[in-house]
């Protein structure tokens, strides 16, 4: 079925939209203030007239070359273009000031590469899976996932202050609650504007918060430098890679395991497998002064998370990440309906996804490595020319779905809210996901109280809902104190007891 | 922002908080329980923005105990700080920002033609953001001049673009 899918897009017209895209992807990865959620959601409003095949293909192009994109910044400027290439500047970096740029680019083209292939595998193996798993699911379950999704995201794109991530998270189930609700068809927290009766779109409030409050941030912060280095040989050699096969196919699986985790996303999955890389290292000493292993393990897993986070937008519609948020809104825009029926209703869309995922990951190795020295010097258009023209497409790309002017003030709002959130360390994650976890959530609990008769207890007593609430109690409490002393007395107590026997 | 800060700002935050989740559990109570179309009590419309207000309620008191706890509630905020706030170069780059961006988003568009409001947005943000004082006469005039081109450039593509290439309306 895979090569069926791949089939349909073995044409010309494909295969141009596959190069443009994804080098669009780069280019936009590529530049600091450009972020792959915001590509997306701008290309969104793009390709918003095009047959749902041909636009999901460009998202998708867009998606995995932004994301790889932003490897260039993080090894030349020392800032990630995109937040999932935060690890890749700990090793690129220090690689790029000692000379080796070119070999950088090289070795972290070929591991977002493989990351990317490790993603898609797992994409076309586990979402039928899930999927046929998620049929048992009803609304204890859909109610009892919603909680989680955003208890998870908080937690982990806030592992500083978890409390700020849920807080986020609330908060964009409740946005979700503005507007006409689903089953009565009563308007709530609309205060008689007819605009806001029809509730928050998702795609004027993403442009805003990862694009309008980007850009805020960008003319905020200090002018960017480029390391004025030669850019050596690129093409890295077999052997250069094969000797990390161990860090890549942990990486691999590391990248798409998290970003299979909703709302979590590719920065925390490159975090991970970096930590997860050094501790297993042999030369740990050398991570964040120009290790090829850290690089190797932080663009393996970034890329590997893009193929992670469809899982769950295919088989469940929860998005595993901001960028696969759009993706998922995207899809809907172009009647195309992810979720558990998707294995029953168009089970060829799955493997059309896996063979798009592909498509762009082929794109995105050969332009990745081509083009290096002459893409280079987009990065050095300054950031007073080129922040107008993205504040322009933010506002055309906010108002271009539904032609109205209203969108345009949420996505003013957003973008406001969100510049706020970052530099008060809320994560914005979790308030996108909650956003679209809204309608899930709230349709779900009051069917889920009709069905059981205002009886909660099924909560715990279906078993998939009880590990599912599990979880969640184990998420909120991981993060508090007296939990943290009592795991660890808890360990002392069983090796202490390993000790006294041997 | 630093740890101190961190927590005076959380102060304000959890406040704020607690004062929406107030009112959002105060108006999910009062929402109309639509008895009039015999729905199932259980299916009214303020039950889940209830939980919701509730939940966030309780984090925030959370937020405000930890703030308290860190002496947040002393903001300590007098005009020499403030004045200095809005002093620092990265304070007016931020606040310019946000000001041509609000000018434009709800100043020009509507009011006056797409393209002109766009070619205006951006030649005011390009020239503004790119002024020095110390520029000579000469390269002032030709920054201007740039910024007027990049706008023209900038204003035409996307109108077009959007006009005729994806039938949008513009607005």
């Amino acid at each position: 079925m895979f090569l069926d899918g791949l089939k349909q897009y073995m044409n010309f017209w494909s295969i141009f939209n596959v190069l443009w895209a994804t080098q669009l992807g780069i280019i936009v990865g590529m530049l600091p203030g450009l972020t792959a959620t915001m590509g997306i959601a701008l290309l969104t409003t793009l390709t918003f007239k095009m047959p749902a095949a041909d636009a999901v293909l460009i998202l998708i192009c867009m998606y995995v070359g932004a994301i790889y994109g932003g490897s260039r910044s993080a090894i030349l400027l020392n800032i990630p273009g995109t937040p999932a290439n935060a690890a890749t500047a700990m090793d690129g970096h220090p690689l790029a000031r000692a000379g080796y740029a070119g070999s950088a680019i090289g070795i972290g083209t070929t591991g977002s590469f493989l990351g990317s292939i490790i993603g898609l595998i797992f994409l076309a193996v586990f979402t039928p899976l899930i999927g046929n798993f998620a049929l048992n699911f009803q609304s204890f379950e859909f109610f009892s996932l919603a909680i989680f999704g955003v208890v998870i995201s908080g937690n982990l794109t806030a592992p500083k202050d978890p409390l700020k991530g849920w807080i986020s998270g609330f908060l964009g189930l409740f946005v979700a609650m503005i507007g006409m609700e689903g089953i009565h068809a009563h308007v709530r927290f609309a205060f008689g504007s007819v605009d806001l009766s029809g509730g928050i779109d998702l795609i004027p409030a993403m442009v805003g918060v990862f694009g309008f409050s980007e850009i805020i941030s960008v003319m905020k912060n200090r002018k960017l430098e480029v390391v004025q280095t030669e850019i050596n040989r690129v093409i890295p050699r077999i052997r250069d890679v094969a000797k990390h096969w161990k860090t890549i196919i942990r990486s691999g699986v590391i990248g798409t395991f998290i970003g299979a985790i909703p709302g979590v996303g590719e920065d925390i999955a490159a975090w991970v497998s970096y930590d997860f890389a050094k501790n297993a290292s042999k030369e740990p000493e050398k991570y964040g002064k120009g290790s090829y292993e850290g690089l190797i393990s932080a663009e393996t897993a970034n890329n590997a998370a893009c193929g992670g986070t469809i899982i769950p937008v295919l088989s469940l519609a929860i998005p595993g990440s901001a960028p696969a948020a759009v993706l998922l809104a995207a899809m809907f825009i172009h009647n195309v309906r992810p979720g558990p029926l998707i294995m029953i209703e168009s089970p060829e869309f799955v493997y059309q996804t896996v063979a798009m995922v592909f498509m762009a990951t082929i794109g995105m190795y050969i332009l990745g490595l081509s083009m290096v020295r002459w893409l280079v010097k987009v990065l050095t258009v300054p950031r007073e020319k080129l922040m107008p023209i993205v504040f322009v497409l933010c506002v055309i790309g906010a108002y271009a779905i539904h032609s109205r002017i209203f969108e345009i003030g949420v996505m003013v709002v957003f973008g406001l809210i969100g510049f706020i959130m970052k530099e008060m360390d809320y994560p914005v994650a979790p308030m996108v996901l909650g956003i679209i976890l809204g309608d899930i959530l709230d349709k779900n609990l009051r069917r889920a109280l009709v069905l059981s008769e205002g009886n909660l207890l099924p909560l715990i007593t279906r078993p998939i809902s009880l590990v599912i609430v599990l979880l969640t109690v184990l998420t909120l409490v991981s993060k508090m104190p007296w939990f943290r002393t009592l795991t660890a007395q808890i360990k002392q107590a069983i090796f202490g007891l390993f000790k006294k026997v041997s | 922002m630093n740890e101190k800060d961190m927590h005076k700002a959380d102060f304000v935050t959890s406040v704020v908080l607690l004062v929406f989740s107030i009112t959002v559990v105060w108006m999910s109570i009062e929402m109309p329980r639509l008895e009039n179309r015999d729905i199932n009590p259980l299916t009214v419309p303020g039950i889940v923005p209830g939980f919701l207000g509730v939940v966030i309620g309780i984090f925030s008191l959370i937020l405000l105990e930890r703030s308290l706890r860190h002496r947040g509630y002393k903001l300590e905020l007098n005009g020499e700080k403030l004045g200095f706030f809005f002093r620092k170069s990265s304070s007016l780059r931020m606040f310019g920002t946000i000001g041509l961006a609000l000018f434009y988003a709800w100043g020009l568009i509507g009011r006056i033609p797409y393209p002109v409001s766009t070619f205006l947005f951006v030649f005011l943000f390009i020239v503004l953001f790119e002024y020095s004082k110390s520029d000579t006469a000469e390269r002032k005039r030709k920054k201007i001049l740039m910024a007027a081109v990049m706008a023209v450039v900038v204003s035409a593509i996307v109108s077009a673009v959007f006009r005729y290439l994806f039938l949008v309306k513009l607005p």
